[in-house]
């Protein structure tokens, strides 16, 4: 399969009355056409504004894209006109969004505003788009789906107003599907009813997601390919199975070692790692995570790892000094 | 919808009565009454003075005195004869009188030449008769007029142009329709230019306008625009279109600099609301977003103040009215209250409790049609 979206260095900031936030510190990587790809690290390590960055929808100020290329089918979308980037968003890169009670505009009705869409990129009439909008919330899993097309936003649940989101993300058929946490305001059980809407549409409409979370859990039942990010860099990255069953950072092992696990009895200790981020404001130089890392040694604190090939594995990638030290100790 | 508009104007006439209940009995505790005092300022000797009250019915127990007045009001829609100001009634004064009797009296005078001023009509006529008769001063009838439909509409066009209450209402709306016209686009512009000199600019002439008060900003606009430069007249109302420039900036300001303030703060927060961004993420072009998904919902606050608003507006009218010596009838508001024309402070605060009890109506049902949340039951 093709390549479909290529990051090289993306780096962006905020400047702020406080100072300025590194938020993404030159991350790169590439998405296959088709491919799912996870984005996990904790709160405030850049990963919604690393997906905003894709959509040039970074609100500025204070922020701006200070370097990097994003290649999509073929274009840098850092370097094309705004009203290029108009086409782009919801046609070709579509995006579903933390928290549905907020994210469906208050007076317009749900079907409105998927209509909106399809007016806009389908060249479609109110019959057409109408029509098609109440396919597309079948197809999410809403019933009576004609008649919900008149009711506001208020007259939803969470989980269908998420549904809602979702159908309106996919209407125009994007090539790819950015999730930033659709879950994490849903309770638990329709968090795996999503889960699954988006498994079973990725499978009928072979678009890319990629899926921002906190939770590793989610990621191993849905993505194939895992960035893990810390403080604004992708601090390893790979399959998910290279990256469950055999973590290379100390930050991912943290991770993982904080995850509930089933063939454990309940009640075992979460172990979380200690510390707290730094801060983006004054990022010290060297590796970012040194101050939390029970391995750290002098040189973690002088310069930041490069992002290289662990175990020769494919694809798999880490950014640490002493990946290699750690993999041995662990035999 | 409908069903709502109905009891609201439902709940709200206990309201209208219990306004003139206070008003009624407000007036009694003041101390002086109408005739306490001549035009003069002179002291009315007092067997003079009981005449006139009890001409007035003002003899009467006050609880007689008020059901007497409220069962005119409520049977004729008669506000009663003014105290202070022999042979004018209050409808008169308020509204202006019967304009279909003017409009009657000129086709008699088309028909009768001259002879028409000896003639009047046997009982006043109303835009709901078909033919009004005609008598002489002595009794003696002379003809039935026909009343058509261009009689009707004459009337009420004078009417709505004419009465001192709707020349009041007329300055009101413009002035309204001003302060929302240039105050939402001005927040909205400041807004998204927020931190330039446009938003700098913009806040500063608003806040200006929140501070002036509006009779100085009134005297300065006839020093500056009618005096010195003479573009503009120093009073009137109705006559030309400059005419309405001066009073409709002076009352208005205050209120545009208001909204302009809240339409900004209420548009910095929707600017950045998650709805914001899915409209953006959908595509949309910066102004659709703007214009459809942002300025709706930040005019939401903006009506929720426009009823309170609406008060200050009123007082701010007298003013006007008096700066620019404009026919409504803000100028009663006070001289009635000094005068203790009973009667008159009635009628005035009962037209300007109704102009509010409609205003608000009209507010909810726009908010009603803003917000899908605000269901009207
Ligand atoms: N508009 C903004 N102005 C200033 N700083 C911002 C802005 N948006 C994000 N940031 C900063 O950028 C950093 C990355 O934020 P981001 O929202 O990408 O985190 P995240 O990984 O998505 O976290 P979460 O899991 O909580 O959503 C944070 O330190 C945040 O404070
Ligand atoms: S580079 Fe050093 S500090 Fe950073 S994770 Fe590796 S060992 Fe820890
Ligand atoms: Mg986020």
């Amino acid at each position: 399969m093709g390549t479909l979206m290529e990051i090289k260095n993306l780096t962006v900031r905020f400047y702020t009355d406080d100072g300025v936030v590194h938020a993404v510190n030159g991350i790169s990587y590439s998405m296959d056409e088709g491919d799912t790809l996870g984005v996990v690290g904790e709160s405030g390590c850049g990963k919604s504004v690393h997906a905003l960055s894709i959509m040039r929808l970074i609100p500025s100020p204070p922020g701006r894209i200070e370097d990097g290329e994003i290649w999509f089918n073929g274009r840098d979308l850092l370097k094309v006109s705004e009203s290029e980037m108009h086409k782009v968003r919801g046609a070709e890169i579509a995006m579903v969004f933390q928290d549905p009670m907020t994210s469906l505009n208050p007076v317009y009705t749900v079907g409105f505003q998927i209509m909106e869409a399809l007016k806009l990129h389908q060249g479609m009439d109110d019959h057409q788009a109408r029509e098609r909008a109440a396919e597309l919330l079948t197809m999410v899993g809403i019933p009576e789906a004609r008649q919900r097309l008149d009711d506001y936003p208020h007259q939803f649940s969470g989980g269908m107003r998420q549904r809602a989101m979702i159908a309106m993300a996919l209407s125009c058929n994007p090539k790819l599907l950015i999730a930033d946490e659709p879950t994490t305001a849903l309770d638990v059980t329709i968090q795996a009813q999503i889960v699954e809407l988006v498994k079973r549409l990725q499978e009928q409409l072979g678009m890319a997601v990629m899926w921002i979370t906190h939770d590793l859990g989610v990621v191993a039942g849905l993505a194939k390919k895992v960035n893990v990010m810390y403080a604004g860099y992708i601090v390893e990255r790979g399959n998910v199975w290279d990256i469950y069953k055999r973590p290379r950072h100390p930050y991912t092992q943290g991770l993982l070692g904080s995850l509930p696990r089933l063939d454990e009895p309940p009640g075992t200790k979460l172990i979380s790692i200690p510390g707290l981020p730094p801060d983006l404001i004054d990022l010290p130089p060297g590796c970012p995570f040194a101050a939390r890392c029970v391995y750290a040694i002098d040189k973690c604190l002088e310069a930041m790892p490069p992002l290289e090939e662990a175990d020769g594995a494919d694809q798999h990638l880490v950014a640490c000094w002493r990946w290699e030290y750690i993999a041995g100790r662990e035999k | 919808m409908q069903r709502f508009i109905l009891r609201r104007i439902l709940w709200n006439i206990p309201v209208l009565i219990l306004i003139t209940v206070v008003t009624f009995g407000m007036m009694q505790i003041v101390p002086g009454g109408p005739f306490t005092a001549g035009s003069s300022g002179r002291p009315i000797p007092p067997e003079i003075r009981a005449n006139m009250m009890a001409k007035y019915g003002l003899d009467k127990p006050v609880w007689q005195q008020y059901l007497n007045y409220m069962g005119r009001l409520i049977l004729h829609f008669d506000f009663g004869p003014s105290l202070r100001r022999p042979g004018r009634t209050v409808n008169q004064m308020l509204f202006g009188g019967n304009f279909l009797v003017d409009v009657l009296r000129e086709h008699l005078r088309d028909e009768f030449g001259t002879a028409a001023s000896s003639m009047t009509f046997a009982e006043p006529p109303s835009i709901f008769d078909s033919k009004a008769l005609v008598v002489k001063t002595n009794g003696e009838p002379v003809a039935y007029i026909y009343i058509t439909w261009r009689d009707r509409f004459e009337a009420v066009k004078r009417f709505l142009t004419l009465a001192p209450v709707m020349v009041s209402a007329q300055v009101g709306l413009v002035s309204v329709t001003l302060a929302l016209l240039i105050g939402i686009p001005l927040g909205i512009i400041s807004a998204l230019k927020q931190n330039t000199w446009i938003d700098y600019v913009a806040m500063f002439i608003s806040m200006l306008g929140v501070s002036i008060p509006n009779f100085i900003l009134g005297i300065v606009l006839i020093l500056v625009f009618a005096l010195w430069l003479g573009w503009l007249p120093t009073y009137g109302w109705g006559e030309s279109w400059k005419q309405v420039i001066m009073p409709a900036i002076t009352l208005g300001t205050g209120g545009m600099a208001f909204i302009a303030r809240l339409t900004r703060a209420s548009m910095l927060e929707v600017i950045r609301a998650d709805y914001i961004r899915t409209a953006r993420a959908k595509g949309l072009a910066e102004r659709v977003v703007v214009l459809r998904h942002a300025l709706k919902n930040s005019l939401i606050p903006v009506t929720t103040v426009l009823g309170p608003m609406m008060a200050a507006w009123l007082t701010g009218s007298f003013l006007v009215e008096w700066v620019f010596s404009i026919g409504g009838i803000g100028k009663f508001f006070v001289s009635a209250v000094t005068d203790r024309d009973y009667t008159l402070i009635m009628g005035t605060i009962l037209i300007y409790s109704v102009a509010l009890v409609l205003f608000n109506l009209a507010v909810d049902i726009a908010y009603g049609f803003i917000d899908p949340r605000i269901r009207f039951d």
